[in-house]
Parts: C-alpha cells; structure tokens; sequence
C-alpha cells in the first residue's frame, strides 16, 4: 500500500492521518512514545546490549575452564559470572527481544491493526525491563553481583550463607522485571484478543500471533509463583521470616518447587516465539502455507499448557517419592508429541513447498536440527532414572544450551534478517548473511555438543575448575575454542546488519513475497502502520490480491481509513466481526515517570528504606491516577 | 449423538471438546500430586491415607471426561464436516479439528499417568 | 463497512482487569498451596504455642466481603445494560461496606501480631504473609472504588461504562480470594 502515488482524495487522507499519528522528534519524543514499533526498537536496542554483557560473562567463564587448574578467575567471580550470564541472557536478553522486539512490532501488525490495545502500558513494560536491567547491573558495578545461580537455591541463598546485598538484588531486580513481563502479556492478551482486522476470525490469526499468545497466557500464569517465591525470600532474608528454615517448620524445597512452577513455563515463554518466527518464515521461503495450520496453531498452545505440569522434573535428583514424580515424568514425555507435530508439520512444508534457502530459511533449518537434538536430549531427561545419573552434570548444560541457545535464537537471528527489510526499508548482504549462518551454526555445535560427552564423563556443572586426568580436557578445551569461535560469527552477523541499515539496496514492501499482513505495507511501515484497516478473509491475508486491491479502493472512498484521530478498530473475540472505533492515547510521560519511580522504590527496599519506599508507592499510586485523568476523545 | 442445530447447545460442546480434556488432566495433576504430598510427608504418617485407592478414583474420573471431551470433538468435527453447523469463516471447522488433537493427546497423559502412578509403590523414595 | 450502533464485546479495559485478575488468582493459587505444602511437612500444626484461630470473626467478615460485591454488580449490570439506573450510590454503599471490612481486619491482624509471630515459625509465617496480601488487595479495591467514584460525575460514556465494568470484576476476584483465604486459614479448626 502507499508504493504508488496516491490519488488527490487518497492523498488528503494519508496527509491527515501522518499529522495526527506524528510523535515528537529527538530525545523527547523517545522517552514519552507510545507507537509500538518505536518501543520494539528500544528493546530490541537494549535487549542486544544486555546480550553482549551475558556473551562477556560465559567468554570470561569458558576462559577459566578451558583447561584444567586455571586461576585466571576465582571461586567467588566464577560464580558471580555464572549467576549474572544466567539471568541476564534469560531475562534481559532473550525474553525481551522475543515479545519486547519482535512481539510488540510485529503483532499489531500481522493483526492489521495501528497499535497494542494499551499503548502506554506497552511503554511502561519497557522502562520496568530497562531499570529491572539496570538495578541488578548495579550490583555487578558494586562487586556485589548475586552468586547463588540464577536459580538461587536456599540455604545457599538464606540470608546466613548470602549475607552480603547479591542476592537481594537479584530477588527484588526480579520482581521488578516480572511485572514489566507480566505487563506485557496482559497487553498482548487484550489485543489478540480484541483488535483484530474485521474477518480476521480465530482461524485466520497468523501462527506468529498464535505463539504469541501463548506466550503470554504462560507469563501470566508462571510470573506470580515466581513473585511469591522471591518475596518469600526477602522476608526470611530481611525480616526473619521461616519459609525455608527447617527448624521452625519451614522446608527449602519449597523455594524448588516454586522457583520450577515458574522456570519450567519460562523455557517455553522463551522458546515459544521461536517458533512462531519459524513458522512465519517457512511458508515465505518455500511458497506454500503451513501444513497442519490448525494443529501448529494448538501445538503451540499445548506446549505452554502441558509446560505447567512437568516442574518437578528439575527435581528428581532431591529425594522424592516415585509416586510424585511420576505425574511429571509422564507429562514431561507426552509434551514431546505437540513439539514433534510442528517439527513434522516444518519439515513436510519444506518438502512439499519449493524451498528458497536464502539466509532466514538457513537460520530455521539450523534451529530445527538444535530443536531435535536439544528435544532428544531432554527425552532422555524426563526419565527418572537417567536424569538421577546426568543430574548437575555438563549433561544438562548441553541439553538447555542446545534449546535455549540453539532453539530460541537461532529463530531470533533468522528473524533480524527476515524482517530487516520491513523495519529498516533496505536489503541486507545476502551473501554474508549466508556466511553468518554457517559461522554461527558450526560455533554453536562445536562450542556445546562436547559438554554431552564431559557430562556423561561425569563433569559436574557449576564448577570454577577441574582437575585434569578425569577425561574432560579436549571437550573443555574445543568448547572454548568454540564459544570464542561463535562469538566472532556473531560480530561479523552483527556488522553485516549495521552496514546493510546504512549502505544496503532500497527494499520495496514486501521483497520476500510474505502471506503476513506486515508485508501489506510499505517499508518501513508509517507510525500508522496501514492507510485503511485491511479486511481479511484467510489466513494469509497478503497472498489475496484481490482484498489488497480492495483496500486501495476503501482508501479513495475513505471507509475505515479512520482519519478522525488516534484510531483503530476493535472487533469480536472470536469471529473477527468488526465491533467498534477505539480512541488511542497518544505520547505521555507518565510511563518513563512510573518506570523511575518503580525502580526508585524497589532500591529502596533494597536498602531497608522502607519508609521512603511506602512514599515511592504513594507517588506511583498519584502518577497513575494523572495517567488516567484524561478520557478518550470521543463515546 | 449428533449435536443439535441450536447455537447455544453447539456453542457448549465446543467448549467441553476443547476445555474438558485439559481440565480433567490438570484436576489429576493437582489432586493427585496434592495426595501424593500429603500422604508421604511428615504429617502423613497420622492420617492413613489410601492413597491407591483415591488415586484410582481421580484416574477413574479424569479419564471419563476427557474421553467424553475426545467424543465431543469427534461428534463435533463430524457434524461440521457433514454442514450441519453454520461455519461461515471456517471457524467452527479449526476448533472442532482442534478439539480432536487435544482429547487425544489429554486422554493418552491421563492413562499414561493414572497407569504409573498406581503400579509404582506408595512413598517409595 | 460500518459498526453496530453499540458495541457486542466487553471493553478493553474490562479484559486487560480480567488479565490482571488471572495473574493474581495465580499469586493466591501459590500462596494456598504453599499454606497446604507447609502443612503436610508439619505433623504439628499449628506449632505447639500456638492457638488455633477462632472460626467466627473470619468468617462472618468473609460474608461480609461477598456481601459487598452485591451493590456492585447491580451497577455492574446497570452499566453494561447502559440502563438509567444509580451507579454513583452503590458504589459508595461498597466502598463504605469494604472500608470497614478493612479497618476490622487490620485490627485482628493487630491482634494476633500480639500473640504469635511472623519469625517464630513457617506456620507464623504464611499466616501473616497471605493475610497482608489479601488485605493489600482490599486496600486496592478500595483506592480504585474511590478513582470509580470521581469519575462517575456526568454521562454514562463508553470509557466510564468499562470502569464500573472492570472494577466490579475485580471485587468479585478479590471476594472469592478472600473465601479461599478464610477457609485455608481455618484449617487448624476444620
């Protein structure tokens, strides 16, 4: 749309609806925005940096372990390491590039809508990520990081072990940063839900927005275990609480089995929009829809369902009785089933399509292999008594680093490339991107698929350093080489993105052919995403010429051009019926402002100043009611 | 049984056919792992509880309704195949095919965790 | 293509309170089953020192709680209906019903804090820890009747229509949580 140049009425129209969705220049225009594209950049910005800092960390930790009796890092840094690479790749990496970057640009716009349902709120879950990101940052600054793990297992985390203010960071940090996710979800909950183009009913969702949305039905639900756990935590740390003490009846496996009700759900709120993105550029790359549609589309939302019964897998190692595990140890097995029906439904797609193995296609096929190895890995784990065997062995560090590196970001990687074009309006290097691929899929393997032989060699995890004449040395050794080998690909994958944003060839709308009604619009997109709400009558919306030809036409007439104001539409649940005319906010401040103010307050509790923290709630309490002073304009 | 025509009764079965199996599922996860906890902790050496016994209860009750959600799917699926169900956006169509993965895989947990949990011994650790 | 002349579908706002309202059912969810995991790793409960509660104050303001939820469905229902009828009198009823609720149960969380302690014991410490997050979410309810109330001067708009919607919503989560709560609470006396 907008490729030609418009007729006179048409043009009237584009003119207005540029005037009215322009947001402010310059820095200011930054911290007050609301225009979901402009806040998946920031993530996408911030989620990248904090990537480099957890890349840094396992560098610095595959240095001391590259061979054995090293004493380039001690104990305490080593685990200071350990712990910080944990929780920033999971949570200020890759979780806010899955559904901060890619989710907030992309949904709103397969949906062919103009923004998220709450555009402020999608503000405010990124300052919440970016001060969660900066408290717990603070603590490595101040030679304090939490050094517990990012599963920061009691007693070690009890206050008489952890005395110092790591691991309050890294609980309260945490806090802060689940409900910025939580947030979010909510927001991605309401806008599948509620802004959908007119006809596009439940089985007309792209499969993207499918994952999506299971995503988020799994934040909601796995965030508030966590949030319990942690504030138990703080409350034995801070104020004497018993919750983990076992003299006075409380039981630290407690702190387990909550931590896992969350963490078990986190892996596949990290994996799940993989495999949306897979399944958004499997079908552009070989010219045919997704096989399986409806059953990719439930996999999807079996996987995030069934992901809530199998926690206890992460504890069978801890004493507990066969009756108990065995309800996990089955749903951990049948979990496998809805994972295989999308790698089959991919693989027969590719098979039966006419594949284009250009560079987002490489990244897919390399994350299915990673998916299968990484899959397999884990059947092995969810029986009992193997798992007893390779328990805190490298064993596991292979198996999650194959699904979470491997899986999730091989996904993520495909997707820079895919939609670099969309976002940026310029082609990236094909050539190089293909090089990328390779330098990147053969440093993953070479970097991880040893610590399965080191771990079945019984190398435990976790460890500052081994001593040689057990075995593990060449794997030790090659697996360095690997991760430095791995992070040289990512620098060229980078640098071929950052010199194609500036010098790469003009893309036009939809330089790949995509089904997706992102590709329907021009490159990049206005700040009003679409100059009509497109009307959608399958699920591939943008391969039906004839409904695209029809929205140029609504355009002259004017019919949902919606040029009155800050305007989108809203329809029915589940059939997509065109419902209502929403009244969008525009740039506030009071996002960046409630951002400060949360994070303020979460260090003061931090520090014990309880007292200037119950101000800081006050003033966030004031901050929302002045959010919510002004009604939408019109009803 | 063939659903009827009328929107309200069809509107219930594709809800069962798509909610019911799930549900029964995590109804066995929660009570059944909740009896496992209480009988084999430290509180429950006082309370003697027949923890096969109840076991075979839930497992019972679980896989009942999730067969009857498999059957619902399957009712509904055929119904809407034939054109008996209004289906102007295909939608009813990707539900019913929905509901048929889902009592499947839901039906084959339940049995698969009702089976080990009664063959494995009681607080065995 | 137009719209109907009223929209079909609950507003976004009403759903994004059903999101929150999701998210907090699961805290409570945690915090009962970790009240139940402590239990079934204590024979002795509460510890020995320890009186178990009494069963009729909790309970009769539990029904108190519900009861206050009455005069905000009526409005609820008056909103949704876009009907004439009173909005701003009911939801003055429940905040002054819910406010009350409030004092008193601060006053017996006062109480006990005098006779056992949060420190002494796992059992002192979910008591204490699932009362204050109730009550903190009563504590809200009444802040947002209150912002439900100053917006509640003129017409019955779109926006002013999901509110009453929306905060209705979430007193009746907050009501249920609270029989939940009442009834895990009272376990030591079943």
């Amino acid at each position: 749309m907008a490729v030609e140049s418009p007729a006179p009425a048409a043009a009237a129209r584009i003119d207005r609806l540029e005037r009215i969705w322009a947001e402010r220049p310059g820095l200011t225009g930054w911290l007050t925005t609301t225009d979901h594209k402009r806040i998946a950049l920031l993530y996408l910005a911030t989620s990248l940096a904090f990537f480099a800092a957890g890349g840094a960390e396992a560098l610095a930790m595959r240095t001391q372990l590259a061979q054995p009796n090293e004493r380039v890092i001690g104990p305490a840094t080593y685990d200071q390491l350990m712990t910080m690479h944990g929780v920033t790749m999971i949570f200020f990496f890759v979780i806010p590039l899955s559904i901060g970057a890619f989710g907030n640009y992309l949904v709103p716009l397969m949906i062919g809508a103009r923004d998220m349902a709450f555009p402020r709120m999608n503000a405010l879950s990124y300052w919440l990520f970016l001060g969660s990101g900066l408290l717990v940052y603070t603590s490595l600054l101040l030679g304090m990081a939490p050094d517990a793990g990012w599963f920061d297992y009691v007693p070690l985390a009890s206050r008489r072990f952890s005395p110092g203010l790591g691991i309050d960071f890294y609980a309260l940090g945490l806090i802060l940063n689940g409900v910025s996710s939580s947030a979010a979800a909510a927001n991605f909950l309401v806008t599948i839900a509620k802004l959908r183009a007119p006809g596009m009913s439940l089985n007309r969702m792209p499969l993207f927005c499918y994952a999506i949305l299971a995503t988020s039905f799994s934040l909601i639900f796995a965030l508030p275990p966590l949030t319990a756990d942690l504030v138990f935590l703080e409350l034995d740390r801070k104020l004497g609480f018993k919750f983990f003490d076992v003299a006075h009846g409380g039981d630290p496996l407690l702190w387990q089995h909550l931590f896992w009700i969350f963490g078990h759900p986190e892996v596949y709120i990290i994996v799940l929009p993989a495999f949306g993105i897979a399944t958004s550029i499997i079908p552009t790359f070989t010219r045919r829809m997704m096989a399986a549609f409806p059953l990719v589309a439930v996999a999807e939302l079996l996987v995030a369902f069934i992901g809530f019964g199998v926690w206890v897998h992460h504890m069978f190692a801890t004493g507990l009785p066969a009756t108990t595990m065995v309800f996990f140890a089955a749903a951990s097995l049948i979990i496998v089933i809805p994972s295989g029906i999308q790698i089959f439904a991919w693989c027969m797609t590719m098979v039966t399509g006419r594949p284009e193995f250009k560079t987002p296609l490489l990244f897919i096929v390399g994350f299915i292999v990673f998916f299968v190895f990484g899959g397999l890995s884990g059947i092995t784990l969810a029986a009992v008594p193997f798992d007893q065997q390779v328990t805190d062995t490298y064993y596991v560090v292979a198996h999650f680093h194959y699904v979470i590196w491997g899986a999730a970001v091989f996904p993520l990687l495909g997707g820079l490339y895919y939609w670099f074009p969309k976002v940026t309006g310029r082609m990236y290097y094909e050539r190089v991107g293909q090089l990328t691929f390779w330098l990147v899929f053969a440093g993953t393997n070479l970097t991880f698929f040893p610590m399965h032989i080191s771990g079945m060699l019984g190398m435990p995890r976790r460890v500052w350093t081994y001593p040689g004449g057990l075995g593990w040395n060449v794997e030790n050794l090659l697996s360095t080489i690997g991760a430095f080998f791995l992070a040289g690909g990512l620098v060229v994958l980078l640098a071929n993105l950052v010199v194609s944003a500036y010098r790469g060839a003009p893309a036009g709308p939809n330089p790949f052919g995509g089904g997706t009604l992102e590709w329907a619009t021009s490159s990049p997109p206005p700040a009003y995403n679409f100059d009509v709400i497109p009307q959608v009558t399958s699920a591939y919306a943008c391969w039906d010429d004839a409904d695209r030809a029809d929205d140029r036409r609504r355009l002259e007439t004017g019919e949902l051009v919606l040029e009155e104001g800050h305007e989108t539409t809203a329809s029915t649940p589940v059939d997509g019926h065109l419902d209502e005319i929403l009244h969008m906010p525009s740039e506030s401040p009071w996002p960046f402002v409630l951002g400060i103010v949360a994070t303020l307050g979460t260090a003061f509790v931090l520090t014990d100043h309880y007292l200037i923290a119950a101000v800081a709630v006050a003033l966030a309490a004031a901050v929302l009611t002045l959010w919510h002073a002004k009604e939408p304009a019109a009803a | 049984m063939t659903p009827a025509r009328t929107p309200r009764l069809a509107l219930a079965i594709q809800v069962y056919a798509l909610l019911g199996a799930p549900l029964a599922w995590t109804t066995q996860l929660v009570v059944g792992f909740g009896l496992t906890e209480a009988a084999c902790g430290p509180a429950g050496r006082m309370w003697n509880i027949a923890i096969d016994t109840w076991e075979s209860v839930i497992f019972g009750l679980a896989l009942t309704v999730a067969a009857g959600g498999l059957a619902s799917a399957t009712a509904l699926h055929r119904a809407v195949t034939r054109g008996a169900i209004d289906d102007p956006n295909g939608r009813v169509r990707f539900l019913a095919t929905i509901g048929l993965a889902v009592g499947a895989i839901f039906v084959a947990l339940i049995l698969y965790t009702g089976t080990g949990v009664l063959t494995l011994e009681e607080c065995r650790r | 293509m137009t719209t109907a002349p009223v929209p079909r579908a609950r507003p976004n706002g009403w759903y994004g309170m059903l999101a929150l309202v999701a998210a907090e059912s699961a805290l409570f969810a945690t915090l009962l089953a970790t009240y139940a995991y402590l239990r079934f790793s204590d024979p002795r409960w509460p510890p020995p020192g320890i009186e178990p509660p009494s069963i009729t104050a909790p309970l009769v303001l539990a029904l108190v709680l519900v009861a206050a939820s009455a005069p905000l469905a009526i409005a609820s229902r008056t909103a949704r209906r876009r009907g004439a009828g009173p909005l701003v009198a009911p939801v003055a009823l429940a905040l002054v019903i819910q406010a009350v609720y409030l004092a008193f149960q601060v006053h017996l969380y006062a109480d006990d804090l005098g006779r056992f302690s949060a420190g002494g014991s796992a059992y002192g410490s979910i008591y204490f820890t699932l009362l204050a997050v109730h009550h903190a979410h009563v504590g809200v309810g009444v802040l947002l009747d209150g912002w439900l109330l100053t917006r509640l001067r003129g017409d019955l708009t779109e926006y002013r229509r999901g509110a009453v919607m929306a905060v209705a919503l979430y007193w009746y989560f907050v009501s249920l949580a609270g029989l939940a709560v009442t009834a895990t609470i009272l376990i030591p006396a079943w």
